[in-house]
Protein backbone atom coordinates (compact mmCIF):
# COMPACT_ATOMS: atom_id res chain seq x y z
CA UNK A 1 0.00 0.00 0.00
CA UNK A 2 1.12 3.49 -0.45
CA UNK A 3 1.88 4.98 2.79
CA UNK A 4 2.41 8.37 1.64
CA UNK A 5 -0.39 11.44 1.85
CA UNK A 6 -2.30 11.21 -1.84
CA UNK A 7 -5.54 13.18 -2.24
CA UNK A 8 -5.40 12.81 -6.17
CA UNK A 9 -8.21 10.87 -7.39
CA UNK A 10 -6.84 7.46 -8.65
CA UNK A 11 -4.32 7.24 -6.01
CA UNK A 12 -4.53 4.76 -2.83
CA UNK A 13 -4.94 6.57 -0.50
CA UNK A 14 -2.86 6.05 2.76
CA UNK A 15 -3.74 4.23 5.78
CA UNK A 16 -3.95 7.44 7.82
CA UNK A 17 -6.00 8.70 5.27
CA UNK A 18 -8.72 5.60 5.43
CA UNK A 19 -9.24 5.37 9.18
CA UNK A 20 -10.06 9.01 9.33
CA UNK A 21 -12.13 8.46 6.08
CA UNK A 22 -13.72 5.31 7.91
CA UNK A 23 -14.64 7.16 10.65
CA UNK A 24 -16.19 9.89 9.30
CA UNK A 25 -18.19 7.55 7.05
CA UNK A 26 -19.75 5.31 10.00
CA UNK A 27 -20.09 8.26 12.23
CA UNK A 28 -22.62 9.85 9.35
CA UNK A 29 -24.22 6.63 8.46
CA UNK A 30 -25.11 5.92 12.33
CA UNK A 31 -29.22 6.40 12.44
CA UNK A 32 -29.94 9.18 15.06
CA UNK A 33 -33.35 7.28 16.15
CA UNK A 34 -30.49 4.76 17.39
CA UNK A 35 -29.85 7.05 20.30
CA UNK A 36 -33.26 7.22 21.38
CA UNK A 37 -34.73 4.89 23.39
CA UNK A 38 -36.44 1.47 22.73
CA UNK A 39 -39.77 2.31 21.39
CA UNK A 40 -42.01 -0.70 22.53
CA UNK A 41 -45.31 -1.26 21.19
CA UNK A 42 -48.19 0.81 22.83
CA UNK A 43 -45.88 3.28 24.27
CA UNK A 44 -47.26 6.03 22.61
CA UNK A 45 -50.18 5.76 24.55
CA UNK A 46 -48.27 6.15 28.07
CA UNK A 47 -46.19 9.20 26.25
CA UNK A 48 -48.98 10.69 25.60
CA UNK A 49 -48.75 14.86 26.64
CA UNK A 50 -50.13 15.34 29.94
CA UNK A 51 -53.57 17.18 29.92
CA UNK A 52 -53.54 20.41 31.84
CA UNK A 53 -56.86 20.62 34.39
CA UNK A 54 -58.28 23.96 35.15
CA UNK A 55 -60.54 24.01 38.23
CA UNK A 56 -64.04 25.08 37.38
CA UNK A 57 -65.17 28.27 38.99
CA UNK A 58 -67.99 27.05 41.37
CA UNK A 59 -70.75 29.88 40.11
CA UNK A 60 -70.44 28.49 36.58
CA UNK A 61 -73.90 26.84 35.42
CA UNK A 62 -73.21 23.59 33.53
CA UNK A 63 -75.76 22.62 30.83
CA UNK A 64 -76.28 19.06 29.55
CA UNK A 65 -74.27 18.39 26.63
CA UNK A 66 -76.37 18.70 23.62
CA UNK A 67 -77.02 14.93 22.84
CA UNK A 68 -78.44 14.53 26.35
CA UNK A 69 -80.93 17.42 25.61
CA UNK A 70 -82.19 16.05 22.79
CA UNK A 71 -82.60 12.95 24.62
CA UNK A 72 -84.79 14.64 26.94
CA UNK A 73 -86.77 16.28 24.86
CA UNK A 74 -87.66 13.56 22.71
CA UNK A 75 -88.64 11.77 25.62
CA UNK A 76 -91.18 14.49 26.93
CA UNK A 77 -92.45 15.35 23.48
CA UNK A 78 -93.26 11.19 23.29
CA UNK A 79 -95.05 11.31 27.04
CA UNK A 80 -96.96 14.09 25.99
CA UNK A 81 -98.17 12.82 22.84
CA UNK A 82 -99.24 9.51 24.89
CA UNK A 83 -100.80 11.10 27.86
CA UNK A 84 -103.13 12.72 25.24
CA UNK A 85 -103.75 9.51 23.17
CA UNK A 86 -104.22 7.84 26.68
CA UNK A 87 -107.13 11.39 27.54
CA UNK A 88 -108.68 10.67 24.01
CA UNK A 89 -109.77 6.61 24.27
CA UNK A 90 -110.91 7.34 27.84
CA UNK A 91 -113.21 10.18 26.57
CA UNK A 92 -114.62 8.04 23.56
CA UNK A 93 -114.45 4.70 25.04
CA UNK A 94 -113.47 1.49 23.10
CA UNK A 95 -112.92 2.44 19.36
CA UNK A 96 -115.41 1.12 16.54
CA UNK A 97 -113.47 -2.15 14.96
CA UNK A 98 -115.78 -1.81 11.58
CA UNK A 99 -115.55 0.46 8.88
CA UNK A 100 -118.20 3.55 9.36
CA UNK A 101 -121.02 4.88 7.24
CA UNK A 102 -121.18 8.20 6.35
CA UNK A 103 -124.01 8.65 8.55
CA UNK A 104 -122.40 7.33 11.23
CA UNK A 105 -124.11 4.22 11.42
CA UNK A 106 -121.96 1.10 11.66
CA UNK A 107 -122.27 -1.38 8.70
CA UNK A 108 -123.05 -5.28 8.15
CA UNK A 109 -119.73 -5.90 9.13
CA UNK A 110 -120.40 -4.58 12.58
CA UNK A 111 -121.29 -7.63 15.64
CA UNK A 112 -124.57 -7.41 16.90
CA UNK A 113 -124.68 -6.47 20.31
CA UNK A 114 -125.29 -9.68 22.63
CA UNK A 115 -127.69 -8.33 25.12
CA UNK A 116 -130.67 -7.52 21.95
CA UNK A 117 -131.90 -10.96 21.21
CA UNK A 118 -133.21 -12.13 17.36
CA UNK A 119 -136.70 -11.76 17.36
CA UNK A 120 -136.64 -7.78 18.91
CA UNK A 121 -134.64 -6.92 15.70
CA UNK A 122 -137.52 -5.00 13.32
CA UNK A 123 -138.11 -5.98 9.45
CA UNK A 124 -137.78 -2.30 7.94
CA UNK A 125 -138.40 -4.14 3.74
CA UNK A 126 -138.06 -7.67 3.40
CA UNK A 127 -138.67 -6.67 -0.78
CA UNK A 128 -135.68 -3.92 -0.55
CA UNK A 129 -135.85 -0.74 -0.75
CA UNK A 130 -136.63 0.39 -4.47
CA UNK A 131 -139.65 -1.06 -6.00
CA UNK A 132 -142.31 -1.80 -3.15
CA UNK A 133 -141.97 1.85 -1.78
CA UNK A 134 -145.38 2.23 -1.74
CA UNK A 135 -146.76 -1.10 -0.60
CA UNK A 136 -147.11 -2.58 2.74
CA UNK A 137 -143.99 -4.05 3.96
CA UNK A 138 -145.43 -5.90 7.44
CA UNK A 139 -148.84 -6.93 8.72
CA UNK A 140 -150.05 -3.47 10.07
CA UNK A 141 -149.91 -2.04 6.57
CA UNK A 142 -147.13 0.36 6.68
CA UNK A 143 -145.16 1.05 3.91
CA UNK A 144 -141.67 1.36 3.16
CA UNK A 145 -141.85 5.19 2.90
CA UNK A 146 -144.03 5.51 6.25
CA UNK A 147 -141.03 3.47 8.16
CA UNK A 148 -139.01 6.27 7.70
CA UNK A 149 -140.32 8.66 10.19
CA UNK A 150 -140.94 5.39 12.36
CA UNK A 151 -137.97 5.66 14.75
CA UNK A 152 -137.04 2.44 15.64
CA UNK A 153 -136.14 0.83 19.26
CA UNK A 154 -136.04 -2.97 20.37
CA UNK A 155 -138.72 -3.49 22.21
CA UNK A 156 -137.94 -4.27 25.53
CA UNK B 1 -23.58 -10.06 29.75
CA UNK B 2 -27.54 -9.76 31.30
CA UNK B 3 -29.43 -13.34 31.09
CA UNK B 4 -33.02 -12.06 31.75
CA UNK B 5 -35.28 -14.71 31.98
CA UNK B 6 -38.15 -14.63 29.57
CA UNK B 7 -41.41 -13.01 30.92
CA UNK B 8 -44.63 -11.33 31.20
CA UNK B 9 -45.28 -8.38 28.94
CA UNK B 10 -46.68 -6.73 32.13
CA UNK B 11 -43.59 -7.03 33.97
CA UNK B 12 -42.26 -3.45 34.87
CA UNK B 13 -38.83 -5.16 35.81
CA UNK B 14 -38.25 -6.38 32.63
CA UNK B 15 -39.65 -3.63 30.56
CA UNK B 16 -36.65 -1.60 32.74
CA UNK B 17 -34.12 -4.56 31.76
CA UNK B 18 -35.05 -4.19 28.02
CA UNK B 19 -34.70 -0.26 27.77
CA UNK B 20 -31.19 -0.93 29.70
CA UNK B 21 -29.92 -3.29 27.25
CA UNK B 22 -31.06 -1.69 24.50
CA UNK B 23 -29.52 1.22 25.57
CA UNK B 24 -26.47 -0.58 25.77
CA UNK B 25 -26.47 -2.99 23.07
CA UNK B 26 -28.81 -1.27 20.28
CA UNK B 27 -25.54 0.00 18.91
CA UNK B 28 -23.03 -2.88 18.81
CA UNK B 29 -25.89 -5.17 17.41
CA UNK B 30 -26.54 -2.26 14.76
CA UNK B 31 -23.31 -2.44 13.93
CA UNK B 32 -23.20 -6.18 13.38
CA UNK B 33 -26.21 -6.11 11.27
CA UNK B 34 -24.88 -3.42 9.22
CA UNK B 35 -21.76 -5.52 8.31
CA UNK B 36 -24.84 -8.39 7.47
CA UNK B 37 -25.86 -5.78 4.41
CA UNK B 38 -24.21 -2.79 4.38
CA UNK B 39 -27.45 -1.01 5.12
CA UNK B 40 -27.87 1.49 7.41
CA UNK B 41 -31.80 2.04 8.03
CA UNK B 42 -32.15 -1.94 7.07
CA UNK B 43 -29.93 -2.69 9.93
CA UNK B 44 -31.69 -0.56 12.35
CA UNK B 45 -34.88 -2.01 11.35
CA UNK B 46 -33.37 -5.52 11.92
CA UNK B 47 -31.96 -4.12 15.99
CA UNK B 48 -36.25 -3.24 16.04
CA UNK B 49 -37.19 -5.98 14.85
CA UNK B 50 -34.61 -7.95 17.47
CA UNK B 51 -35.90 -6.30 20.49
CA UNK B 52 -39.46 -6.42 19.67
CA UNK B 53 -39.45 -9.92 19.23
CA UNK B 54 -37.67 -10.34 21.97
CA UNK B 55 -40.37 -7.94 23.66
CA UNK B 56 -43.36 -10.09 22.97
CA UNK B 57 -41.29 -13.31 23.77
CA UNK B 58 -43.15 -15.58 26.10
CA UNK B 59 -40.89 -19.02 25.71
CA UNK B 60 -38.28 -20.51 27.67
CA UNK B 61 -36.04 -18.49 29.56
CA UNK B 62 -33.42 -17.03 27.19
CA UNK B 63 -29.80 -17.62 28.37
CA UNK B 64 -27.78 -15.32 26.29
CA UNK B 65 -29.82 -12.62 25.33
CA UNK B 66 -26.98 -10.87 22.83
CA UNK B 67 -26.89 -14.25 20.53
CA UNK B 68 -30.70 -14.05 20.76
CA UNK B 69 -31.12 -11.23 19.23
CA UNK B 70 -28.44 -11.47 16.99
CA UNK B 71 -30.01 -14.58 15.58
CA UNK B 72 -33.67 -12.85 15.10
CA UNK B 73 -31.75 -9.80 13.67
CA UNK B 74 -30.04 -12.07 11.00
CA UNK B 75 -32.82 -14.28 10.41
CA UNK B 76 -35.01 -10.86 9.45
CA UNK B 77 -32.17 -9.66 7.84
CA UNK B 78 -32.42 -12.94 5.35
CA UNK B 79 -36.12 -13.21 5.04
CA UNK B 80 -35.79 -9.30 3.57
CA UNK B 81 -33.03 -10.02 1.50
CA UNK B 82 -35.02 -13.44 0.39
CA UNK B 83 -38.60 -10.92 -0.46
CA UNK B 84 -35.89 -8.66 -2.65
CA UNK B 85 -38.71 -5.97 -1.19
CA UNK B 86 -37.58 -3.09 -3.65
CA UNK B 87 -39.49 -0.14 -1.27
CA UNK B 88 -38.58 3.11 -3.36
CA UNK B 89 -37.01 5.29 -0.75
CA UNK B 90 -34.96 8.58 -0.60
CA UNK B 91 -31.38 8.47 0.45
CA UNK B 92 -31.71 8.36 4.18
CA UNK B 93 -29.89 11.70 4.24
CA UNK B 94 -32.47 13.61 2.14
CA UNK B 95 -35.84 12.03 4.07
CA UNK B 96 -35.94 14.99 6.33
CA UNK B 97 -34.50 18.44 5.70
CA UNK B 98 -35.30 20.21 8.69
CA UNK B 99 -32.12 21.16 10.85
CA UNK B 100 -29.28 21.12 7.69
CA UNK B 101 -26.81 23.56 8.35
CA UNK B 102 -25.24 22.41 5.01
CA UNK B 103 -26.55 23.76 1.57
CA UNK B 104 -28.34 21.30 -0.32
CA UNK B 105 -25.75 20.74 -2.65
CA UNK B 106 -23.40 19.73 0.14
CA UNK B 107 -26.25 17.30 1.70
CA UNK B 108 -26.42 15.80 -1.63
CA UNK B 109 -22.49 15.71 -2.28
CA UNK B 110 -22.12 14.12 0.98
CA UNK B 111 -25.03 11.65 0.79
CA UNK B 112 -23.24 10.42 -2.72
CA UNK B 113 -20.25 10.31 -0.96
CA UNK B 114 -21.40 7.68 1.37
CA UNK B 115 -23.57 5.71 -1.42
CA UNK B 116 -20.06 5.28 -3.29
CA UNK B 117 -18.60 3.75 0.14
CA UNK B 118 -21.21 1.25 0.48
CA UNK B 119 -21.21 0.03 -3.05
CA UNK B 120 -17.78 -0.22 -2.03
CA UNK B 121 -18.18 -1.75 1.31
CA UNK B 122 -20.70 -4.46 -0.24
CA UNK B 123 -18.30 -5.37 -2.69
CA UNK B 124 -15.87 -6.74 0.44
CA UNK B 125 -16.97 -9.91 2.11
CA UNK B 126 -18.78 -10.51 5.48
CA UNK B 127 -15.84 -10.74 7.94
CA UNK B 128 -13.76 -7.92 5.79
CA UNK B 129 -16.62 -5.75 6.85
CA UNK B 130 -17.28 -7.30 10.54
CA UNK B 131 -13.87 -5.70 11.66
CA UNK B 132 -14.08 -2.37 9.35
CA UNK B 133 -17.35 -2.27 10.93
CA UNK B 134 -16.51 -3.33 14.86
CA UNK B 135 -13.01 -0.82 14.40
CA UNK B 136 -14.44 2.03 12.82
CA UNK B 137 -18.24 2.31 14.34
CA UNK B 138 -17.66 0.31 17.46
CA UNK B 139 -13.89 1.50 18.13
CA UNK B 140 -13.64 -2.11 19.38
CA UNK B 141 -9.45 -3.11 20.28
CA UNK B 142 -8.39 -6.12 18.40
CA UNK B 143 -8.50 -7.93 21.54
CA UNK B 144 -12.54 -7.10 21.85
CA UNK B 145 -13.03 -8.80 18.34
CA UNK B 146 -10.69 -11.77 18.26
CA UNK B 147 -13.42 -12.77 20.88
CA UNK B 148 -16.35 -12.04 18.55
CA UNK B 149 -14.73 -13.46 15.15
CA UNK B 150 -13.22 -16.11 17.01
CA UNK B 151 -9.90 -15.90 16.26
CA UNK B 152 -6.73 -13.75 17.84
CA UNK B 153 -5.68 -10.45 17.68
CA UNK B 154 -2.82 -10.72 15.34
CA UNK B 155 -5.22 -12.07 12.99
CA UNK B 156 -7.87 -9.69 13.16
CA UNK B 157 -4.81 -6.77 12.93
CA UNK B 158 -3.90 -8.66 9.56
CA UNK B 159 -7.56 -8.93 8.54
CA UNK B 160 -8.12 -5.05 9.45
CA UNK B 161 -5.54 -4.48 7.76
CA UNK B 162 -6.22 -6.32 4.36
CA UNK B 163 -10.01 -4.83 4.60
CA UNK B 164 -9.08 -1.40 4.28
CA UNK B 165 -6.40 -2.11 1.53
CA UNK B 166 -9.35 -3.53 -0.46
CA UNK B 167 -11.83 -0.92 0.12
CA UNK B 168 -9.23 1.48 -0.83
CA UNK B 169 -8.42 -0.26 -4.01
CA UNK B 170 -12.71 -0.38 -5.35
CA UNK B 171 -12.96 2.85 -4.56
CA UNK B 172 -10.02 3.78 -6.15
CA UNK B 173 -11.59 1.86 -9.09
CA UNK B 174 -14.71 3.74 -8.49
CA UNK B 175 -12.83 7.29 -9.30
CA UNK B 176 -13.67 8.14 -5.87
CA UNK B 177 -12.16 11.25 -5.07
CA UNK B 178 -10.63 11.58 -1.19
CA UNK B 179 -10.55 14.87 0.62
Amino acid sequence: MNDSPNSQPGRMPSDDQMEGFLRDFFVAEAPAALKQPFRRPGVAQIMRPPVVCVSRPADVRTSLPRSRRMIVATAISVMAMLFVVAIQIKNDGPPQTGPVNGAGMATSNQTLPSAAPLQNLMLVSPNGDAKSAVHPVGEDGVTLEETDSIELKPQR
Amino acid sequence: MTNPASGNEQDPDRDQMIDTYYREHSRELWALFYAMCSDAERAYDAVQEAFLRYYDYKGEPVRDLRAWLLRVGQNWLRDVARKKSNSCGLLPEMDDFSGWQESAEDRLKLAERQEQIRKAMRELNEDDRKVLVMKYSMDWSAAQMAIVMDCSAAAIDMRLSRARRRLAEILVEQGFEYE
